[in-house]
């Protein structure tokens, strides 16, 4: 795998160079990193992280390949990635793609050989704060210029990029239990972890407003009175709290 | 999020059983009137240690959230709103209950994936709520 030059700036103007992984490109968000020594597939495609810029603390990012039904969304949600080591060789028999078509593919912009543990140590005392990666653009000055436009994160409101578009079901009608979702960018395994506990869930976009909940009581739960209380009905509301930002 | 908090707290009015995960953590705690804060780097990775408070027990959690609840805020309505799990890195709040609601949340992420599967009772609790609460 031929990598070329790649840079890393900081809010701050703090500056990393590393190699192009993925994608070439640039790519902005706020800096956040995850310290789990496996699932970086799992952490890629989680909605919560829209937006973000991801740093992996674990030092090998890649020795197990990729695989397309270890996802917790359809697609990758981060807004570009950050690693130390970053290998296409891959040691799981199961495993579909090397990490590196997984981000062609993806169109996920990365850039690896960073000394992640300053960086992290860097984050962890200065706190979380925009960045933008660049493979393609290597001057400074330029990129902070670019990245000066990219919003703070506090204020944002990102959970209607992440929600479905129309609301839908999931799992057996005849379950015990009618479980309500809204969805601010939930996880698939939030959903497995619900149908596996015989219930069927109705999935609604992020801003459904009380009325159209209260409409799915009659429909769903076939009551004999409208003023009666349906039965075995739950709502969960999840995830995805990055999203949430209140001043 | 206004909308959102919106449908929470009439939610809460038809008493209906209710979990919160991550933003529906702190989704309930604003339909409580609990305000949210920027945390100052988040808590990212699966190995964070939280304490039941009602158990006494600890378990190992997936996290992914940059904004926490106020415990402040939390203590002073300690009549409607009761803390069920804090974080033992940094104590911050990470499991709430509404007090007379068949309501509650949590902050980290129950269903891990990627990480232990150590808070999956969570989901369990919440089929007993739903079973209690059945009519």
């Amino acid at each position: 795998m031929q990598q070329h030059s790649a840079v890393l700036v900081l809010e701050d103007g703090t500056v990393f160079y590393g190699k192009s992984a993925g994608k070439v490109g640039t790519a902005t968000g706020e800096l956040c990193f995850n310290t789990g020594m496996t699932g970086y597939q799992e952490v890629f495609t989680d909605p919560s992280y829209f937006g973000q810029l991801l740093v992996a603390t674990n030092a090998h990012i890649g020795n197990y390949g990729t695989k397309d039904s270890e996802v917790e969304s359809e697609h990758i949600k981060i807004s570009g990635f950050i690693c130390k080591n970053f290998t296409n060789r891959y040691s799981r028999i199961l495993a579909d793609n090397s990490i590196q078509e997984y981000f062609e593919r993806e169109h996920l912009v990365a850039i690896s050989d960073v000394d992640t543990r300053a960086l992290v140590k860097h984050i962890r005392s200065k706190g979380a704060m925009n960045g933008i990666i660049s493979s393609d653009d290597l001057d400074i000055t330029t990129l902070k210029a670019q990245l000066s436009k990219v919003p703070d994160m506090n204020g944002l409101e990102l959970a209607t990029s992440v929600t479905t578009a129309t609301a839908y079901t999931l799992g057996n009608e005849t379950a015990r239990f009618k479980v309500a979702v809204l969805d601010f960018g939930t996880k698939r395994n939030i959903f497995n972890n619900f149908l596996q506990r015989d219930c069927y869930l109705k999935v609604f976009p992020a801003q459904t407003s009380i009325e159209e909940l209260k409409k799915l009581e009659s429909k769903w739960l076939f009551s004999f009175q409208w003023t009666r209380r349906p039965r075995r009905y739950g709502l969960c509301s999840t995830n995805s709290e990055s999203y949430f930002r209140r001043k | 999020m206004g909308y959102a908090v919106q449908t929470v707290k009439a939610i809460l009015e038809e008493n209906k059983p209710l979990l919160g995960i991550c933003l529906g953590h702190q989704l309930l705690a604003l339909a409580m009137d609990i305000p949210t804060y920027k945390m100052h780097h988040g808590h990212r990775g699966i190995n964070h240690p939280v304490k039941n408070i009602l158990t006494g027990k600890c378990e190992i959690t997936s996290q992914n959230h940059g904004f926490s609840v106020a415990a402040d805020a939390i203590a002073a309505n300690s009549d409607k709103i009761e803390i069920t799990h804090i974080n033992l890195n940094d104590e911050t709040i990470e499991g709430i209950r509404v007090r007379h609601k068949p309501a509650f949340s949590v902050q980290y992420h129950p269903e891990a994936s990627p990480g232990p599967h150590d808070a999956r009772y969570l989901f369990d609790d919440f089929v007993e709520l739903m079973n209690r609460f059945k009519n």
